[in-house]
């Protein structure tokens, strides 16, 4: 869904009337703050560069320019200097990459830096000159911004406005000394539970699993395999924790590789493969699709899940003490959330399963929903063929507490109901 | 067994608060969609007859809208500037419906909306109040009316040509965000004789900020700007509204000897556009005015008298577009001996072409104690090829009126 968007939103910005040279020609440089050091990034609109570079370099081509390392380098290096607030010493800047992207429509440098401060002393805390351009042209004006910063719970969504560099004013205080590493965690944890609130497939994914978990499958006369109540509470409880569990490792197993980025799979393709587990989960919902092994194909569906987990993680460029923290957060929030959702739905669905006989009719109503839902998914994202069935979702998940209270009434009224109706038997045995 | 009857009516009426809930959310979602905020349009004709002004205004205000002139002679008839500017404005919110009046008055203390202007087009930066094409035929009238009242007649002709020039670049395939009728109107603070208020009136390549304070007018930051910036022509009319700035800013120079052009130039420093351009609602005054050695160029007290002639000339350019009720006080205190003592010319570009217009990244400004005049000239963005200007005026100490 996301990567379509965005390619929408870019074509649209392509064909918009007039790309307006009035725009932008300030430069920004993010910064993110690490635990050894802080990795910078500058971006540069070309047409203020080329006006201040020297001429050697002036006389360049873009792409030229872009191959000179060492003497665009230099030119960074001349101009920009960090100096830490503890003890005065001098960071070592060193350019790691450069190269040319639009960014707001505009043609800009955009050059990648590590700032490593002196022996002893924290990235956290140093005073910033920057007058890259700015020594030349003296109208120009940098933005300076905090990107990442863990420990004070920064993520790359949205960067946090530091400053302004200009004319007379070269130089910053950055001072990130506040914050610890549980900040950042308790932020993570929360995004991760976040993550599958806002997640409806998932969510839809997720009852599809346990609206089965009361119940076993069996061969009917006809040989066909359907859905029979399970008597056993024990049963139940162990399925569905064996369900969950499988399906926990199978996504932490893949988010922490996808994370690492040691495998690297289209974000589409996943996205529609996710769409496909929920379909198969829910057309296996109204009927069995295969018998037994439930914990196998929930592990391997969570393998999938997990990678699409992983995109949420895939701007947190941190070093990797803070990258394990940040990671275990996320994939705890998940957690706490699926149990959340889990302790929330699964006790009415015993009572309702147990107790109600409408509960196959429910059953198969929510499955066929889901499926539906996902299949106007998979159109939607392997085929850009946007339909009415994603809003008519997003709608009834805003009715969802309502939806929870009718489930939880119907449980009760069922129990009471069953009570009711067994009372003159009493030998009749409740659970 | 009137017990199961509930209880199997309710047991029926669950799995209904479910349907009811889909068949709800169905209906819903298809009017979930919702226009995008339109522009405030309505063509209805304010009423009146009743002009809201001072008691000794006699009976005037706006004819019906079937015949579009307005009778300002109420407002003429008042003996102070501040007076008749007050008029207008009353007459002008007169015509303006309840949620026009609503859009077009800001309160006083509001710093975020007085420093709300800008040189880009409107789709690029938004601005307060009321747009012009949003208003019927008689309120533009009268908006007008207002606009000649508290600029000069010089002001209003640079007004009506920086307008046209947006019509013109529309007509010259810059699109639809370029066109007179996106500019805009606001007041900040009620229009009163004898209280503080501002008025705004802006768009592309426009900022007019007036701030009277008990009558006294300060009519900083201000900026134009033209593209094109020769004169050109549209439905039938020729404008040229930078020609005058221009001019008397390249004659301030061309004044000079070869040797005092030289001590002018800003060695080393490139301008890409003004060093203090518009606040971005920034709510406080600039602070990047070039200080102690930065501030270097000629210093007109050491100029011949007729070389300051010609700097007056350049400054009248700017000052000399409010009325003499305004301007007289601000000219004689940014062109005194004292002043000029501390006033500095300088220019910058490409030193080989001297003050070319012609040339992108030309660069000219005044600086004095108060006065802050800066123009640039910029590759032009809808006409290709030729340069455009961006100029400011400020006031280093009496910006806003000195109200932030």
């Amino acid at each position: 869904m996301k990567p379509l968007f965005s390619l929408l939103i870019l074509l649209m910005s392509f064909m918009s009337t007039q790309v307006h040279a009035h725009a932008a020609n300030q430069s920004t440089l993010l910064l993110d703050i690490g635990t050894d050091s802080v990795q910078a990034e500058l971006q540069i609109p070309v047409d203020e560069l080329f006006l201040a570079l020297p001429d050697e370099l002036k006389a360049q081509s873009l792409d030229a320019l872009v191959q000179q390392k060492a003497e665009l380098s230099s030119y960074i290096d001349a101009h920009l200097s960090a100096t830490s607030s503890e003890n005065n010493g001098k960071f070592a800047i060193k350019v790691r990459s450069l190269s040319v992207g639009l960014i707001n429509q505009v043609s800009n440098l955009i050059v990648t830096m590590s700032l490593t401060p002196p022996q002893g002393a924290s990235p956290r805390a140093f005073r910033l000159t920057d007058n890259v351009v700015l020594h030349r042209v003296v109208n120009h004006k940098t933005t300076v911004t905090i990107r990442r910063d863990f420990a004070n719970a920064q993520f790359a969504e949205a960067p946090q406005l530091l400053g302004m560099i200009y004319y007379q004013n070269d130089t910053i205080v950055i001072n990130q000394t506040k914050g610890s590493l549980w900040l950042g965690a308790r932020a993570m944890i929360r995004m991760g539970m976040e993550h599958i609130a806002d997640g409806l497939d998932h969510m839809l994914f997720m009852i599809s699993l346990l609206i089965i978990a009361p119940m076993i499958r069996k061969r009917n006369p006809a040989g066909k395999l359907v859905w029979y109540p399970s008597s056993s509470v024990k049963e139940k409880c162990l399925n569905i924790i064996k369900v969950v569990s499988a399906f926990t490792l199978g996504h932490s197993m893949t988010l922490l590789i996808s994370a690492l980025k040691l495998i690297s799979i289209p974000s589409q393709a996943i996205e529609v493969m996710v769409a496909v587990t929920i379909l198969l989960a829910a057309v296996h919902a109204i009927r069995p699709l295969f018998e037994g092994r439930d914990w196998l194909v929930a592990g391997a569906f969570g393998c999938i899940h997990g990678m699409a987990f992983a995109s949420a993680l895939e701007n947190i460029g941190f070093d990797l003490k803070t990258f394990v923290v940040a990671l275990f957060s996320f994939n705890l929030g998940i957690e706490l959330a699926q149990l959340l959702i889990v302790a929330v739905l699964v006790p009415w669905l015993i009572l309702l399963a147990r107790f109600s006989k409408y509960y196959d009719g429910l059953r198969v109503l929510i499955a066929s929903f889901t499926a539906l839902a996902a299949l106007s998914w998979i159109l939607e994202r392997a085929l850009g063929f946007r339909n009415w069935v994603n809003p008519l979702v997003e709608q009834l998940f805003s009715f969802s507490p309502y939806i929870l209270l009718s489930f939880a009434t119907l449980a009760i009224l069922s129990v009471l109901q069953f009570k009711r109706n067994h009372r003159t038997h009493p030998c009749a045995k409740l659970m | 067994m009137r017990h199961s009857t509930i209880l199997s009516l309710a047991k029926l009426c669950a799995p209904i608060a479910i349907v009811v809930a889909v068949v709800t959310a169905c209906g819903s979602s298809g009017s979930a969609k919702s226009t995008s905020s339109a522009t405030v349009v309505s063509s209805s004709v304010a009423s009146s007859s009743a002009s809201a002004v001072s008691s000794d205004a006699t009976s005037a205000g706006v004819s019906s809208s079937s015949s579009v002139s307005i009778n300002s002679a109420a407002c003429d008839a008042l003996t102070t500037h501040i007076a008749k500017v007050v008029c207008m404005s009353d007459a002008f919110k007169a015509t303006l419906t309840a949620s026009q009046l609503t859009s077009v008055q800001y309160d006083w203390s509001n710093k975020k909306a007085k420093t709300t202007w800008s040189n880009f087009p409107t789709s690029f930066v938004a601005r307060n109040g009321l747009r012009f094409g949003a208003m019927s035929a008689e309120s533009l009238l009268t908006a007008k009316a207002l606009v000649a009242t508290v600029l000069s007649a010089e002001g209003y002709s640079d007004f009506l040509g920086t307008m046209a020039a947006d019509d013109y670049l529309k007509a010259s395939g810059g699109g639809s965000d370029y066109s007179s009728s996106n500019y805009y109107i606001a007041f900040i603070g009620t229009p009163v004789v004898n209280g503080s208020w501002m008025i705004q009136i802006g768009g592309h390549h426009m900022a007019y900020n007036i701030t009277y304070l008990s009558g006294v007018g300060y009519p900083t930051p201000n900026h134009i700007g033209a593209e094109p910036k020769a004169s050109f022509e549209i439905n039938s009319a020729t404008y040229s509204p930078m020609a005058g700035e221009g001019n008397a800013m390249v004659a301030m120079f061309k004044g000079l000897t070869s040797s005092e052009l030289d001590y002018a130039y800003l060695s080393g420093q490139t301008y890409s556009d003004v060093l203090i351009g518009p606040d971005n609602g920034s709510g406080v005054l600039p602070s990047a005015y070039p200080s102690g050695s930065n501030r270097t160029g000629k210093r007109v007290s050491d100029l011949t008298a007729t070389q300051q002639a010609l700097v007056t000339a350049a400054v009248e350019q700017w000052v000399r577009d409010y009325p003499s009720a305004v301007s007289d006080a601000l000219m004689a205190d940014y062109t005194s001996p004292a002043a000029y003592a501390d006033t500095f010319i300088a220019w910058a570009g490409t030193k080989s072409k001297g003050v070319d217009v012609d040339t992108a990244g030309t660069y000219m400004r005044i600086d004095g104690p108060r006065l802050w005049i800066e123009l640039v000239c910029q590759n032009g963005v809808v006409i290709q090829g030729k340069t455009h200007y961006h100029a400011f005026y400020r006031d280093k100490t009496m910006d806003y009126g000195n109200s932030l």
